[in-house]
């Protein structure tokens, strides 16, 4: 096997191999269709090429010389409608195509002619080589036509196109030239100059190159690239191409030693090498890039430290906006109340335009970055949803150029999405690289941390200023018994002033004086009247203040359910617009049995189910706005087995099915202001009726819709 | 002349009382504390007293449960403000009259008073 038998060997397995690649990564794509094509091309010739080297007898070399050819004839052609369709010029073009693939099939038609191939004749090393016919002679011209055409054209749509298909288009310009370098070595021979086929080998990178360029969208900065590449061959070439050679040498010399010595020294120095170099060149080609990247990464560590979510967002839009010198930036936060995401912080270089406001949980946007959980580059998916007309990504297109988005980053903890920051374009107009994306994703993930410290910490002040209104409650009720006696005495004192006077005013009814002074005496006998009204009602309601915040009997009685509803609602009034509410007792008061508890406790828990169905009433008469809504608190009690079953029913707004259990834990509250709600009653009820009465309490809720609060409560034997 | 005595610490409370008990031609007799009652009711022999529960030197218990010790007689009247089972329990042991809530209504009170301290005498 000769060492051009070998190259055409590789050129075949490599062009079938990444034929086959491209085309079945995407079977319906004319891009890749015409790939395929040219790569078929290629094997035949390559295949061919490589049995002509192998063949030993003029008859077969000279059947396999024109085999090659039948493949070279349309390798050019081939080519050229790849690129057609690569610049999206097929319409255009097809003229030009049909004619000449029409000049192909002619020469193919004449290829197995001598007037294609005359004969074959030995040259330089090789036993058999072609010699031209007079139409080869009239059609190489026109294949070198083929051949700079393609080139010329890339290079001219080279200049005009962006975004991916130029970083594509960069690629397959410098693949072209090589592989057509290489190719055009194959000819100087035929015309007896004698220049062996050098190139040979350069086909396959060629089709390497290319395959890349189509395949992938994420391309390497091409720079990066080559340079890697570079680094590669000259590192390894010199690692081991000398220490073989040597060792050859040697080898024929009987020495051995040397040379493996030789080879596994420069074996374990050349990785390093090769590290070292690399990352010398690359930080020269990416100056730029890891500026700003460091900027990015401080950024990162820096944002930990900040509590108040508000000053995080705006930092990050402030910092990516200016270190990656970007147009605009935009993070939009997760609002879990009301399923959507809202515009945290943005940022914008120049000019001002209003940014879309909100993005709802079921946008195919959010459906597309939680389910793939990876940034999404717009050039990208507008290239795929061109090459594959994928209707679901072509929605999500839709909305990113609604953002203004060149990319779009998922902030996420877990599998959930917290956030989402929007890149727009680069200033420099560049793309986003693969080395963009590693530093935004260290960003993305630093920034996902500081988001859930920010929200926790804003979490946790709230809860804190609950447990503070709480205790406040909690130190007013020991208070209250203090307070009212002090209350208390002043109704009491006021009485007794208020009604000597009006004793004093009765008596002088019987005395002489004007009209005016009978009518101003007649005044003050009213207005110390409403005085004792208001001394009467003042004791009322302290009244019923002491009897709820005493501590009253720890122990159990036969209770009368009656009562204490009666005395929880009376409580209820102070806090409460009872007149707003509705009550229906759907039960027969007399017909009830006794609840074995404690009255105070019991009085306690019917308050704050009082409480919160009229609270749940007036969030959704709020919210929902219905002209006929009227609020209404049904209460049923039954005897079920030797239990009491009670049932508050109201038509409130309902609670969520995950938010239910989430409820009976302290502070968890879903009223909208802290000072309606401590977020303890639920607690505090279950503590009562299943830690204290050993029943149980159990909520069933639609949101929206209303709420039921089941409780079971032990008969009262008597 | 009918004698009430009014225990009270509050001093609009006293003030007050006396001046409509006065036109009843009841004599009110006043104490803010419950040594100077006792006192009071020892030199004075008051027909009923208004006792207030609740005060800062003696509560009212504790007077009542003095002035028992050695007058089963003297009429009683306990003023409380709230309902206190063991207090109201002890009371009755020791004998009262009745109990009556604060806040009062003067004319509601006139009405307990007079039954108890039969008619006025003649001013």
């Amino acid at each position: 096997m000769t060492f051009w038998a070998l190259t055409a060997l590789i050129n075949c397995i490599t062009s079938f191999l990444l034929g086959l690649i491209v085309y079945s990564r995407n079977s319906k794509s004319v891009i890749n269709i015409t790939y395929g094509l040219f790569c078929l091309a290629g094997v035949v010739w390559s295949f061919s090429y490589f049995i002509w080297q192998i063949s030993n007898n003029e008859k077969d070399a000279l059947f396999w010389c024109r085999a090659l050819m039948a493949g070279a004839i349309f390798i050019p052609v081939c080519y050229l409608h790849h690129i057609f369709s690569l610049l999206h010029l097929l319409r255009n073009k097809r003229i030009f195509l049909i004619i000449s693939y029409s000049i192909c099939f002619l020469a193919f038609a004449i290829n197995f002619t001598p007037f294609f191939v005359s004969g074959v004749s030995k040259k330089l090393y090789f036993n058999y080589w072609p010699n031209p016919g007079i139409a080869f002679k009239f059609f190489l011209p026109v294949w070198i036509y083929f051949v700079i055409y393609s080139v010329f054209i890339i290079l001219s749509y080279l200049k005009q196109s962006s975004g991916v298909l130029r970083s594509q288009l960069r690629y397959v310009l410098i693949g072209t030239i090589v592989g057509w370098s290489g190719g055009i070595t194959n000819f100087p021979l035929w015309f007896n100059l004698n220049f062996p086929p050098v190139g040979n080998i350069l086909m396959s990178m060629y089709f390497a190159i290319v395959a890349y360029a189509i395949a992938k969208y994420r391309l390497m900065d091409i720079r990066v690239a080559f340079t890697r590449i570079g680094i590669f061959l000259t590192v390894y070439t010199l690692v081991l191409g000398i220490p073989f050679w040597i060792g050859f040498k040697l080898l024929g010399q009987g020495l051995w030693l040397t040379p493996v010595a030789l080879m596994g020294f420069f074996a374990t120095v050349g990785p390093f090498i090769y590290l070292f170099l690399q990352k010398r060149a690359e930080d020269q080609l990416l100056q730029e890039q890891r500026r700003y990247q460091m900027t990015l990464r401080q950024a990162s560590a820096g944002m930990s430290r900040i509590k108040d979510l508000k000053k995080l967002l705006n930092l990050i839009v402030y910092i990516v906006t200016r270190a990656v010198r970007l147009d605009h930036a935009l993070v939009y936060m997760h609002d879990q109340p009301r399923n959507q995401f809202i515009l945290g912080a943005h940022k914008r270089r120049n000019g001002h335009i209003t940014f879309i406001k909100t993005i709802p949980d079921d946008s195919p946007l959010i459906t597309y970055l939680v389910e793939t959980g990876a940034p999404i580059v717009y050039e990208e998916i507008k290239q795929r949803v061109q090459d594959y007309a994928d209707q679901d990504l072509a929605a999500v297109e839709k909305i990113v150029v609604a953002l203004e988005g060149d990319l779009v980053l998922p902030i996420l903890i877990e599998k959930r999405l917290l956030a989402i920051i929007i890149l727009g374009k680069k200033e420099s107009g560049k793309l986003y690289t693969e080395d963009d994306l590693s530093v935004f994703s260290i960003l993305a993930n630093q920034t996902a941390l500081a988001i859930e410290n920010a929200q926790f910490y804003e979490e946790m002040k709230i809860t804190q200023e609950q447990l503070f209104q709480a205790e406040k409650m909690a130190t007013i009720g020991t208070m209250a018994d203090g307070l009212s006696h002090q209350i208390n005495n002043r109704f009491h004192a006021l009485g007794f002033i208020a009604g000597d006077a009006l004793d004093s005013l009765k008596l002088s009814k019987n005395m002489e004086g004007s009209d005016k002074v009978k009518e101003l005496l007649t005044d003050l006998e009213r207005a110390f009247n409403r005085v004792q009204e208001n001394v009467v009602q003042g004791g009322e309601v302290v009244q019923g203040l002491l009897k709820y915040t005493r501590k009253g009997e720890a122990g159990f009685a036969a209770i009368d359910f009656n009562q204490a509803f009666k005395s929880a609602f009376e409580m209820a009034q102070f806090k409460i617009k009872v007149q707003e509410l509705k009550v229906v007792h759907a039960y027969d008061p007399q017909n009830i049995p006794k609840i074995k508890g404690n009255f105070t406790q019991l009085q306690e828990v019917f308050f704050n189910l009082i409480d919160n169905a009229y609270d749940a009433m007036m969030q959704r008469k709020i919210e929902k706005a219905e002209p006929q809504y009227q609020p209404t608190l049904t209460v049923h009690v039954a005897r079920e087995d030797d239990c009491v079953e009670i049932v508050f029913e109201d038509n409130g707004m309902g609670v969520k099915k995950e938010d239910v259990h989430k409820l009976f834990t302290p502070f968890f509250t879903t009223k909208l202001s802290s000072k309606k709600g401590t977020g303890l009653g639920l607690y505090v009820i279950k503590k009562i009726i299943e830690g204290n009465h050993k029943g149980k309490v159990e909520m069933l809720s639609d949101y929206m819709a209303g709420t039921r609060m089941k409780l079971r409560l032990p008969i009262a034997v008597e | 002349m009918s004698k009430l005595l009014v225990v009270d610490d509050e001093s609009d409370v006293r003030e007050f009382a006396k001046s409509f008990f006065k036109k009843r031609g009841i004599e009110v007799l006043t104490a803010s504390g419950g040594r100077e009652a006792l006192d009071l009711i020892a030199e004075n022999k008051p027909q009923l007293v208004l006792l207030d529960v609740r005060m800062e030197e003696m509560t009212g218990i504790e007077v009542l449960r003095e002035l028992r010790k050695t007058d089963k007689q003297t009429k009683v009247i306990m003023v409380t403000g709230v309902e206190e089972e063991g207090v109201i329990k002890e009371a009755n042991a020791l004998g009262v009259i009745s109990y009556v809530h604060k806040p009062l209504i003067l004319e509601e009170l006139e009405k307990i008073v007079l039954s108890e301290m039969g008619p006025p005498d003649a001013r």
